[in-house]
């Protein structure tokens, strides 16, 4: 059979679609705590979970099913001879790494701008120490940022596209 | 756009129009927007008022927030507690100021020139804050 590798991708898209659970979590515990990832989102603020988050994993719910259509449809393709990628999980999981390094402008460069001196340490995976100050008060708490199973499993599902890609099988 | 990715959109799409049947989008929008404009209220105050009473200065404590408080320091030249306090939910605690030298901080006071840290704790966060009494 050809194309094997790009077949193992396209069922590790749909597999990784159907998982459900979140690839990252941040927060500083108590205050505030977010768990996400391409399908599915949580937010929660003083111990309560926000509920206008639900409305925004209806969309993602369908996003779901966008995922695993495209890739079957693709897989078809592919057992007919004719090859056709979908690297969207591959992409979605390697960026991931921006979210930590996103948060990490904006708290250490954008926030100073309206007034909050921000210390926010560059980390990706980890516990730091957060500190900023506001006119007389300073507040320090400390940040987590860590990466779940179902995120290494998701890296491994875009690193088989990525194999697919470049050894062109 | 090929047509499998058509026909994603299409399925994308009947499950939105699905979910909008299925679930009561209107109050999960109605309760989410509730939730989101009465947050600011969750994080009330911390009420502070001083008593003279019998020769100590003591700091009553108004907790209304919905989680503890622990009062690490509120320190001045003239002035510490002895030990951090921590105020629970929904209720008021009073502390003893210890002061080291009452004329100088009264002094200060009326001047309008003490200078006051003080240093809380709560939900993880550590805050440390300057005022001028």
């Amino acid at each position: 059979m050809m194309y094997k590798l790009t077949i193992a991708s396209l069922i590790s898209n749909i597999i990784i679609a159907l998982l459900p659970f979140y690839w990252w979590y941040y927060g500083t515990g108590n205050l505030i705590e977010v768990a996400d990832s391409p399908f599915m989102l949580n937010i929660i603020f003083i111990g309560s979970q926000l509920e206008i988050i639900q409305i925004v994993n209806l969309f993602l719910l369908a996003f779901r099913f966008y995922v695993i259509v495209v890739s079957g449809i693709y897989i078809y393709y592919v057992i007919r001879g004719q090859k056709k990628t979908y690297g969207l999980i591959f992409w979605t999981s390697y960026l991931y790494i921006l979210d930590p390094i996103v948060f990490y402008i904006i708290f250490n460069y954008l926030f100073p701008l309206i007034g909050y001196g921000f210390h926010y340490p560059f980390f990706i995976i980890g516990k730091e120490k957060v500190d900023f100050t506001y006119q007389n008060t300073l507040i320090s708490t400390i940040v987590y940022s860590y990466p779940s199973l179902a995120y290494w499993i998701s890296l491994a599902a875009g690193t088989i596209y990525l194999a697919s890609r470049i050894f062109k099988r | 756009m090929d047509i499998a990715k058509v026909i994603g959109v299409i399925v994308f799409i009947s499950i939105i129009i699905i979910e909008i049947f299925v679930l009561n989008v209107n109050e999960m929008l109605t309760q989410g927007i509730y939730q989101l404009t009465s947050l600011p209220n969750a994080l009330k105050n911390l009420y502070f008022k001083f008593y003279y009473y019998k020769g100590d200065l003591i700091l009553c404590a108004n907790n209304q927030n919905n989680f503890s408080i622990t009062i690490y320091n509120i320190s001045g030249k003239y002035t510490y507690i002895k030990y951090p306090q921590t105020v629970l939910p929904h209720t008021m605690k009073n502390i003893t100021i210890v002061v080291t030298n009452w004329n100088k901080f009264i002094k200060s006071y009326e001047n309008n020139s003490y200078n006051l840290t003080t240093k809380l704790g709560f939900l993880g966060l550590n805050v440390t804050s300057y005022s001028v009494i």
